[in-house]
């Protein structure tokens, strides 16, 4: 039915909203539907997707583009664990301590599972050797050698002691002790020689006593001199007698190890090590095995592994996977990818006043424990943390995990620090984020584009056809069931899938904001469950919709006040020269509503200067200038052509304060100018909204639901006259999806939509005038708008001319209108 | 058969030195843990040990020196004098047990023997040269005939952790020779009732072992009640 009433020509009512009929679906309620686990109508996103998880090629990561609401994180989840499940397990990882240089830990790459074996295969070794090495040192067999060397060495000495006496008896000199150390004095008649019998002596006895008492205090010096050297040697051979002890209680326990660890390389050469230092170090096994008895359990069993001079044997487990069961590789979703959670960081501890760390400290990140699977990071997480994003692709490119702390990286520490084995990386990094990140990145990160080579663009809407509303249905009753709600009748979801279409904007789509649909469904439910429903129907959906609406229109109800109570001015009734109701949408973020704005244009004659209110004062964007300029191009290229353009016209939007943009209002601003020119008045019942270009054509805009509906209340809240209307581009037709009550009004004839293709159709409307087309002279006819337009011009041009050359007019310039 | 050991040993430790004197000192804080000590010290200022104006002192580290001159070795003589009566009275106070100071002039074998009357062991010191000690030799017994040297022997070789050898007494040059190149921590003699031991013999033994020397049961049984003095 078509609401016709004179010009007013308004689209059918079937034209106004997209209704789907319960009737034509084939199911009473979605508990009949099959689920629906899969996205739909992400064909695109889909296969780019399973490219990135099934592709091989390193550096063919993902960006997985697209607003919230979409599902884009579950159906990344969903394919990647169906993915990962059937991908070989990959390697565990650990870190052990470099004997040769402590601060550059070795990394070792094992078979799955074999880690912890290791960690707990050493830890027991540890015990054990705590044990065993203080208890052969104890042992009858070690005292007994021991004691030898000992006693070898000993005799060693006493015997080049008792050499020395016995020669220095045979010259006849004593050796004395005396406090500081040994005399040596000549015996006579079996007495020690005094000095007072000395002096007595002729000289030649005192020469020859003299000499050999030197003779020998060097003989004894030497003697004395060499014990040194006997105790090193001895020393040597103790340290010697230790090793081989040791070397026997460690290769035994070790070699256990060597056999349970067969076949992994790196485990073998890392117990090579271990056996070395062990035996070189088995002095700790002793030390500790002396405070044993001061603990409070028994030594058997005792956790020695767990005493810090056995730290230096520890096995730190980084990542271990489950033996291989069918687990697959690994998918790890980090929710918060700080530097440390991404790649892991080396703690410190404060000792004695200062840091120290060592390779137990090493903590794991979340690509250690993706490694060989797939990683999974929000964006906007992963750029708005320090460094972060820097160290990911830092990773990705080097293809190895490298550990750093952000106080490194700022030099705001200078304590001594780790540098681990690099860690070879290999895994997928799946990045979700929203359009802009993913066009910043692209611009700005010259590294992005190199190694996320894949991108999955998820749609926003889809067809709507008989095939995708049944989609859509299964995957209502498919998050019906996940969110454990009530089922929805057929009348529910037909008002649902009306829903989606509204969010879409556009009457052939569907929405796939798959969220906001949930998000009603289960506030509709709670609806149905007050009112003791069994299913949701039709008119809770219909709730669900007016309550969120209603929770976020304060400040539309506000502004519609405002109107109604004319403290803003919008005539809706009448018709006034340069004067037209422009229609504009206000963006809340969660909330858009549209509102009228008056708008006028004076006109004067002047030197073709079209002023923009909006823009002399800064609120009016770019896009709102260029719109101006457009219509201002239009003007100046279609009429008075054989004349300068002498126009001097302000245009403005009435009690806007806040700033403008976007060019929706510039056909509007344009039926202004041309009431004022041809001094015609507009319609105030008919608001009107579209772009024009230069040719004069109306071009499509957003928002038009918003729009219409604005202009709708306010009339509404005055009273519907039936003249009343909004002006639309033709090319905005499909994108009509109104409130029950405008299509209601509507139909009754009291509201209209009028679609125009050119501003000569609109402003025909708009004045009740003809709009006028230029005849084979050139001319338009002379009662037209355009032909009163052109006329006003030209007449423009008269006086400025006359003004510029007054001998050719009036002396003052003044001319008639 | 061994003798009864007696619950209570009267110690006389006789040294040049406070050096010769540690190192009997240390044996006595070992064996004072297993046996009750009532400890003497003697310090002798060997007057022998002067000898040529032209010799020189060889210290342990076979470092060549000049002596000291009289004043110098008053001096020393002092010192090691409170030295050592400082380490015996830590001693005797950490045992809780009785002990005795004296300073003599002249030789010391000689003067140890004079003093021995009263004591149930003398002991000479003999400064260690070298680390690490030895084993503890019991001259002129058999096993379990060494009566209460036998406890002795038993509570030194214990203490230090060493085994005890068993060697005839040094009555000919062959012993003695054994006894000079064997590594010793202690040298224990047990004198049988009555007997004295030479001061010549007991001058070889010393210079023999070059270790700590004691001797058990070197003179009758004394009073019972030992009293402090210095």
């Amino acid at each position: 039915m078509t609401s016709d009433k004179g010009n007013l020509r308004g689209l059918p009512v079937a034209a106004l909203r997209t209704v789907c009929d319960p009737a034509i679906l084939p199911f009473r309620t979605t508990e009949e539907l099959e689920g629906l686990e899969s996205l739909i109508g992400q064909d695109r996103a889909m296969e780019a997707i399973r490219l990135a998880v099934e592709v091989s090629h390193r550096d063919f990561n993902l960006f997985v583009l697209g607003p919230n609401g979409m599902g884009r994180h579950r159906a990344v989840r969903v394919l990647l664990q169906k993915q990962a499940k059937a991908m070989p397990v990959p390697h565990d990882w650990a870190y052990v301590n470099n004997f040769d240089a402590p601060d550059k830990p070795k990394a070792l790459r094992l078979p799955p599972g074999a880690a912890e074996r290791l960690k707990v295969a050493m830890q027991g070794l540890v015990d054990d050797l705590a044990v065993e090495i203080p208890s052969l040192f104890e042992s009858e067999e070690y005292q007994t050698q021991r004691r030898a060397l000992d006693e070898e060495y000993g005799d060693r000495q006493e015997s080049a002691m008792a050499d020395f006496a016995d020669k220095a008896k045979s010259e006849n000199v004593a050796l004395m002790r005396t406090p500081m150390g040994f005399m040596l004095a000549a015996i006579r008649d079996g007495k020690v020689v005094k000095t007072e019998d000395y002096n007595k002596l002729g000289e030649a006895e005192q020469k020859e006593i003299d000499e050999k008492i030197a003779r020998l205090q060097e003989d004894l010096a030497n003697v004395l001199r060499d014990a040194p050297k006997l105790d090193r040697e001895l020393r040597g051979k103790v340290e010697a007698l230790h090793a081989a002890m040791a070397e026997r209680a460690v290769s035994a326990r070790v070699d256990d190890l060597v056999g349970d660890f067969a076949g992994i390389e790196a485990v073998q050469a890392y117990l090579a090590e271990v056996r070395q230092d062990m035996i070189a170090n088995a002095e700790l096994f002793l030390a500790v095995r002396a405070n044993a008895n001061n603990g409070h359990f028994p030594e058997a069993i005792r956790k020695f592994h767990r005493e810090p001079p056995f730290q230096r044997y520890v096995v730190n487990v980084m990542v271990t996977r489950e033996e291989t069961n069918g687990t697959g590789a690994p998918l790890v979703v980090e929710e918060l990818p700080t530097l440390d959670h991404l790649a892991g960081r080396i703690e410190h501890e404060s000792q004695m006043g200062t840091l120290i760390t060592n390779f137990t400290m090493i903590k794991p990140g979340a690509l250690h424990r993706a490694n060989g699977g797939f990683l999974v990071l929000d964006a906007r997480r992963v750029l708005t943390e320090p460094f972060a994003w820097d160290a990911l692709i830092r990773c990705l490119k080097n293809r190895s995990i490298t550990i750093t702390s952000m106080a490194e990286r700022l030099s705001l520490v200078s304590t001594t620090s780790l540098q681990p084995d690099p860690i070879p990386l290999d895994v997928r990094v799946v990045v979700v984020g929203d359009r802009l990140l993913h066009a910043l990145l692209t611009m700005l990160d010259p590294d992005f584009g190199d190694l996320f080579k894949l991108q999955a663009d998820f749609e926003e809407d889809f067809v709507r056809s008989e095939e995708n509303l049944m989609l859509l249905a299964r995957l209502v009753g498919a998050q019906a069931r996940r969110d454990g709600l009530r089922h929805l009748a057929a009348g529910g979801v037909a008002r649902l899938l009306d829903e989606a279409t509204r969010l879409a904007e556009d009457s052939r789509k569907l929405s796939l904001h798959v969220g906001d649909l949930a998000d009603l469904m289960r506030e509709a439910d709670h609806y149905a469950g007050t009112d003791g429903h069994d299913l949701i129907e039709a008119a809770d959906i219909d709730r669900a919709v007016r309550e969120k609406e209603r929770r976020v229109s304060r400040i539309r109800d506000r502004m519609q006040e405002a109107i109604g109570r004319k403290t803003i001015l919008i005539d809706t009734a009448g018709a006034k020269v340069g004067q037209v109701n422009g229609l504009s949408v206000l963006d809340l973020g969660n909330y858009r509503f549209g509102r009228p704005s008056r708008i006028t244009a004076r006109t004067r004659m002047g030197s073709g200067k079209l002023v923009d209110i909006e823009r002399e004062v800064e609120l009016g964007g770019p896009l709102h200038s260029k719109g101006v300029l457009i219509l201002a191009g239009y003007l100046a290229s279609t009429y008075a052509l054989d004349v300068p353009f002498s126009l001097h016209a302000s245009l403005v939007f009435e009690q806007s304060y806040g700033g403008v943009d976007g060019d929706s209002a510039s056909s509007a601003e344009l039926y202004a100018m041309l009431s004022a020119l041809s001094d015609l008045p507009v319609a105030q019942g008919i608001a009107v909204t579209g772009s024009v270009n230069q040719l004069g054509e109306v071009q499509a805009i957003g928002g038009v639901n918003e729009k219409i509906e604005g202009f709708f209340d306010v009339c509404e809240r005055r009273g519907l006259t039936g003249d009343q209307g909004v002006l639309i581009p033709k090319a905005n037709v499909d994108h009509l999806m109104l409130r029950p009550d405008v299509v209601t009004a509507a139909e009754e004839g009291r509201f209209r939509v009028i679609p125009v293709e050119t501003i000569d159709e609109g402003i025909a409307i708009l004045t009740g005038s003809a709009a006028g087309e230029r005849g084979a002279d050139g001319s338009f006819p002379p009662d037209t708008v355009n032909g009163r337009v052109e006329a006003r011009l030209r007449n423009y041009a008269e006086l400025r001319r006359r003004y510029v050359r007054p001998d050719k007019g009036e002396p003052d310039g003044r001319g008639t209108p | 058969m061994s003798a009864p050991v007696r619950e209570r040993w009267r110690i006389l430790i006789g040294a040049v030195s406070f050096a010769d004197a540690e190192s009997v000192l240390r044996l006595a804080e070992k064996i004072s843990t297993v046996l009750t000590l009532d400890l003497g010290g003697l310090l002798i200022e060997d007057s022998d040990a002067t000898g040529s104006p032209q010799a020189r002192l060889v210290t342990l580290s076979g470092n060549l020196v000049p002596g000291p001159s009289v004043e110098q070795a008053g001096v020393i003589a002092r010192a090691e004098a409170r030295a050592f009566r400082a380490a015996l009275s830590r001693l005797a106070d950490a045992r809780g047990v009785g002990w005795s100071f004296e300073t003599r002039t002249g030789g010391l074998v000689s003067g140890l023997i004079g003093e021995s009357r009263g004591w149930d062991l003398l002991a000479i010191g003999y400064r260690q040269t070298h680390r690490p000690s030895g084993r503890i030799i019991l001259l002129g017994a058999e096993r379990g005939e060494g009566g209460e040297a036998e406890a002795v022997v038993d509570a030194l070789a214990a203490t230090l952790g060493t085994r005890v050898e068993r060697l005839p007494r040094p009555d000919d040059d062959d012993t003695l020779d054994r006894l000079s190149r064997s590594h010793a921590a202690a040298v224990v003699v047990e004198l049988s009732d009555g007997e004295v031991l030479a001061e010549d013999a007991l001058q070889r033994l010393i210079d023999a072992a070059r270790c700590p020397v004691l001797i058990v049961a070197a003179g009758p049984r004394p009073d019972p009640s030992p009293g402090r003095s210095g």
